[in-house]
């Protein structure tokens, strides 16, 4: 009874971190595209490749953290 | 200086900290849910947020402009001034504070000694944080009002609704979690200011290159180490005596803002993982900082302050978009600053204060309440004295003062009371008060003690000398707790296993 307890509260406790993770990702995620688009109101080159750069990070992060949490998500 | 792009950046990061901050409200159920985010969270977020805390929106300021003036020795307070303190609290402190599920560094020497040290320790720390909040605001304030042409109350009502709005929601987890955010735009950004600005000095090479040409005044710039009769306040005994031994251990150990996270790692191994992650970030930190100053220095030769060599950078270098993203991590170094201090002082409050001496056995939803409404109060403290700041030019001198006068005696009780188990109670208070009386005279007669205007870091070591002598002599002659009280509290000293009956 008390292994099952534990399971159960560390699968909450995962599902909680799952859906923690999921929001930031997406609010980095978002951030990163809206440095995207300010490629286009950028006009040296080496301006946009900076900005392009940036956002693909942050872009990448985030995504990361949404894709790991849903896939976190359902497997608890 | 900011274009409509950046605007926009910088709202959409606004308002998206402070919605995350309304969604972390579902996870606080409890007031371990809010002043130890629940006990799970996770190694590298806690790490991140130990550092982002650490690194104020002054401090981008302030670093570049040190390394503009005087080079790289401004670089050994995020390295040699961080890192053994860090991965000291790592290996022996953290453990130990772990082990006895403490929720601030004063309940655990209240354990370790008597009420009254937990007391003294715990009204210290939150004066300091109440008074630092408005100083902290303002300064900013100054900061944005300088740099952007922010009028100053819009910056700190703007500032103070999110950082308060979100705080109060989600306690520690939303302190936390927004951390994280803020330390990832604040790396993306600050490494853009770094690779535009080699770009255009020609790399490294170029940089050293070119300063080295400079003439004599900068043939110190790419020293690490300055000797004693420098002219920057960097020498290396002021460096390894009262940075590297009491001010950087005393902050990473006995600082409640910053080892509060680590208890709310969800096991030992978080804890101790977060500082050693939180400890390599930091190294990384003057890359961002440092070399922005470095490279002012070839591009912006001229400045009057070297204050001005970041937000000049950022000015001339940083394309639409980034220029926002960077002024977002100014906001978030300032953000993280003053949520760490609300939610840490709203602990110390509610748990060394507030539940031992005015409501005793209440339920932990009431404490929860308290802590809540502690932050709020301790907000607006921070808003209406902060322009106490301007009237009173010295306030900030005067905060870091009274830093000073307590941080080495509380280091000097919390290592006895860690490694000398023979450490006894009235030790540990005479210690501390003896400490801080040491530092108040040599403050008196810091005229006829001292050749610097402000010997913080002497006072620092002296006080925390004073400390241990007058701890270990107190203790001699006083009677030690008995060790079955110790269990967990002194390094190395657990309960012993019971034998299992088979």
């Amino acid at each position: 009874m008390d292994e099952q307890n534990e399971q159960t509260a560390r699968d909450q406790e995962r599902a909680r971190m799952s859906q923690i993770n999921l929001a930031l990702g997406a609010f980095i995620c978002f951030f990163g595209s809206v440095v995207l688009v300010s490629i286009f109101f950028t006009e040296t080159f080496i301006g946009k490749m900076t900005n392009l750069v940036a956002g693909v990070i942050l872009v990448t992060i985030g995504a990361i953290m949404v894709v790991r949490a849903k896939i976190q998500l359902r497997n608890s | 200086m900011l274009t409509g792009i950046d605007y926009f950046v910088v709202i959409a990061y606004l308002v998206g900290i402070l919605l995350l901050g309304f969604y972390f409200r579902k996870f606080v159920h409890s007031s371990t849910d809010f002043f130890l985010g629940g006990r799970m969270l996770p190694f590298w977020a806690i790490g991140m947020s130990i550092v982002v805390s650490d690194i104020g929106a002054l401090d981008f300021v302030g670093i570049a402009g040190s390394a503009y003036r005087h080079g790289i020795s401004v670089g050994n307070f995020d390295w040699i001034g961080s890192v053994p303190a860090m991965l000291l609290a790592a290996f022996i402190f953290i453990p130990c504070f772990w082990k006895s599920r403490i929720y601030t560094i004063p309940e655990y020497l209240g354990r370790r000694y008597n009420d009254g040290v937990r007391t003294i320790a715990s009204l210290t720390w939150i004066i300091f944080f109440a008074f630092n909040i408005g100083i902290i605001f303002w300064a900013s304030a100054v900061l944005l009002d300088t740099l952007m042409g922010w009028p100053r109350w819009v910056s700190i009502l703007a500032t103070a609704s999110v950082v308060g709005i979100y705080t109060f929601c989600g306690g520690l987890t939303a302190v936390v979690m927004t951390d994280v955010v803020q330390m990832i735009i604040m790396f993306v950004g600050g490494g853009a200011v770094v690779f535009l600005g080699f770009f255009r000095v020609g790399g490294w090479s170029g940089l050293v290159e070119k300063i080295s040409e400079m003439g004599p005044a900068y043939q110190e710039h790419f020293d690490l180490i300055m000797p004693v009769d420098t002219q920057t306040p960097f020498p290396w005994t002021g460096i390894l005596f009262g940075l590297t031994f009491v001010m950087a251990n005393a902050y990473m150990i006995g600082n409640q803002s910053i080892v509060q996270r680590c208890f709310s790692a969800k096991n030992e191994w978080h804890a101790k993982a977060s500082m050693i992650f939180a400890a390599f970030l930091k190294m990384l930190i003057p890359v961002l900082v440092l070399f922005p100053g470095l490279v002012a220095i070839v591009l912006h030769p001229n400045l009057e302050d070297g204050d001005e060599a970041l937000p000049t950078l950022m000015r001339t270098l940083l394309p639409p978009g980034l220029g926002g993203l960077m002024f977002a991590a100014f906001l978030a170094g300032l953000m993280s600053s003053i949520d760490s201090m609300l939610n840490s002082t709203a602990t110390m409050w509610t748990k060394d204060l507030y539940e031992r001496f005015i409501h005793k056995g209440a339920s932990d939803v009431h404490y929860l309440k308290v802590g809540r409404i502690a932050t709020i109060v301790l907000l607006g403290f921070g808003v209406v004295t902060s322009p106490v700041s301007e009237s009173f030019e010295g306030i900030y001198v005067a905060v870091q003062t009274f830093l000073s006068i307590f941080q080495g005696p509380i280091f000097s009780i919390l290592l006895l009371g860690i490694f000398w188990r023979r450490t006894t109670q009235w030790g540990g208070l005479a210690g501390l008060l003896g400490g801080m009386a040491t530092s108040g005279l040599m403050y008196l007669f810091k005229d006829s003690l001292f050749t610097i205007q402000d010997p913080f870091l002497y006072v620092s070591w002296w006080s925390f000398v004073a400390g241990l002598i007058i701890t270990v002599a107190v203790s001699l002659f006083t009677q030690p707790h008995p060790e079955t009280r110790l269990y967990g509290l002194v390094y190395r000293l657990n309960k012993p296993e019971t034998d299992v009956v088979t």
